[in-house]
């Protein structure tokens, strides 16, 4: 996070504000605050920010899921930062403990004296300042930290035990969790490509107030995403590459995801390479995908798409 | 009658016509001079010298290549032995091999389109000019017209796709449908700068 402890509050107001291209009027700081995102291209939709909006007045818990690129860590980052709020992103994996969320006892000198003093960790650090956290890959957390997490979750009281200190946090206004996991965990029985992750556990998941499920755009909306992050893109490449993507995603052979992110790195390729689509198609998809079936299916809609013989990829 | 052809040489510069004629008591050859045919050397008469073998050069088989050049293969007596010689305008001497080898190579060494004459067709010099210029004035005719048919062609096909891409350009792209998509970014890479 760079700093640690409270950060000295500004005085700030809040006015309301239109989130771009949707009808949701939301509050928001201003100034911004210093740990909020930086505003990048986004294309909002409609209906997942009116979600976002009735969570965030409802102070619930707000949990994302869906598969991989969907856009599902990227809406509450690009709400915070139309918001000015701070938000502090946590990738969760196997490896994360207890301590790097809550906080750990560190060594440091005093008067000449090495002593242990207590070091808060990101979400207890996020409470103190009632900034919302963003527990990224919350199906891959082991379950040891995920029951660490309950009494966080709780709606109405929301407090973290600190045992090196025996003190109790309890969350200030404004601290919002948001989670994201490429499902609740069931597609880890299943799809290899979220091999890794676990199923949630059922308490675990009631203490979320709103399950929002994201998906793969439809076409028209997948293309107005490309535009925003690659706008020197040809509308009608993109217009490709969205259809390439809605093509492999129905096709029952082809047993990999095909994100928008992938879409939107295809298109900067695309322009990199002069409008080249199967040398760009070779290095931002083709190359990604593990299975020779899939591959071979990624080849023929591509040049199917783009107009090319079969042998041409 | 088997007619030779003396080969374009160095140093010779008229083109003299042999022939091999079957009469009397056997083969004998005869070169046409001031437009009489009067006896050569025979086969079995024995070569002395490059001198002798020089002035007894046939040439066996011509073509005219697409260039408008003309490869020949050449028969000539040296040293007491029938030699074979493949000779081009552009390059001089091409091949060189012996016997029956060299008719062979000959075949090979001629580049696609090349016009062959028929072994045995009696021509001097001026028919000689006279076939190759009218071969060839033919056959550039013929490609001159192949090749205005092929662009005319290729014009209409072009006008045809440019009026397509401009139809499937106009039209917005979720009106199109997949093949129609195909169609206009197949168009739009053929037609580059076109449009």
């Amino acid at each position: 996070m760079g700093k640690q402890g409270r950060v000295p509050q500004d005085t700030f107001d809040y006015g309301e504000h239109t989130i771009p291209g949707t009808t949701v009027v939301m509050p928001r700081r201003d100034p911004a605050h210093e740990y909020a995102p930086k505003s990048r291209p986004f294309v909002f939709p409609q209906a997942e920010v009116e979600d976002i909006a009735i969570g965030l007045r409802l102070g619930l818990n707000i949990m994302l899921t869906g598969p991989t690129g969907c856009g599902k860590t990227a809406l509450p980052r690009a709400v915070c930062a139309e918001l000015g709020e701070p938000l502090i992103r946590f990738n969760c994996d196997g490896e994360t403990r207890v301590s790097n969320l809550r906080g750990m006892n560190v060594p440091v000198a005093r008067d000449g004296v090495l002593a242990l003093a207590f070091s808060p960790g990101d979400l207890a650090q996020c409470m103190q300042n009632g900034w919302k956290v963003m527990l990224d890959e919350i199906d891959a957390a082991l379950p040891s930290v995920r029951f660490v997490l309950q009494p966080v979750l709780e709606e109405d009281n929301r407090t973290l035990r600190i045992p090196e200190t025996g003190e109790t946090i309890v969350a200030a206004k404004g601290f919002t969790v948001f989670a994201t996991g490429n499902t609740v965990g069931y597609r880890a029985r299943t799809r290899a490509q979220y091999a890794g992750t676990s199923p949630l556990n059922s308490a675990f998941v009631d203490r979320f107030g709103m399950v929002i499920a994201c998906d793969y755009p439809a076409r028209a909306e997948e293309i107005k995403r490309v535009q925003v992050n690659v706008p020197d893109c040809p509308l009608d490449l993109v217009d490709g590459i969205c259809r390439v993507a809605e093509d492999l995603r129905a096709d029952a052979k082809f047993t990999a995801d095909f994100s928008t992110r992938r879409c939107i790195q295809w298109a900067r390729l695309m322009v990199e390479y002069k409008g080249d689509e199967l040398r760009s198609a070779k290095l931002a998809v083709l190359r990604k995908l593990e299975s020779a079936t899939d591959a071979i299916v990624a080849k023929e809609v591509i040049c199917r798409v783009f107009g090319y013989e079969k042998s041409a990829l | 009658m088997i007619v030779f052809y003396e080969a374009e040489k160095p140093g010779v510069p008229p083109l003299r016509v042999w022939r091999k004629s079957t009469y009397g008591d056997g083969h004998a050859y005869e070169m046409l001079r001031h437009g009489e045919w009067v006896p050569a050397k025979k086969p079995g008469d024995v070569l002395q010298s490059r001198e002798v073998a020089d002035d007894f050069v046939a040439v066996l088989r011509w073509a005219v290549l697409p260039n408008g050049n003309v490869v020949s293969l050449l028969a000539f007596a040296w040293d007491d032995k029938l030699h074979f010689w493949l000779h081009s305008q552009d390059t001089g001497v091409a091949r060189y091999s012996l016997s029956e080898a060299a008719d062979k190579t000959y075949n090979e060494a001629l580049p696609p389109g090349a016009i062959q004459a028929p072994i045995d067709t009696p021509l001097n010099e001026h028919e000689v000019r006279r076939l190759l210029a009218k071969r060839t004035a033919e056959a550039a005719s013929a490609a001159e017209v192949v090749a205005r048919e092929q662009a005319a062609r290729a014009e209409q096909q072009r006008g045809a796709k440019l009026a397509r891409l401009r139809e499937l350009s106009e039209r917005t792209l979720e009106s199109l449908t997949a093949a129609e998509y195909a169609e206009r970014m197949k168009l739009k890479r053929e037609l580059r700068g076109q449009l």
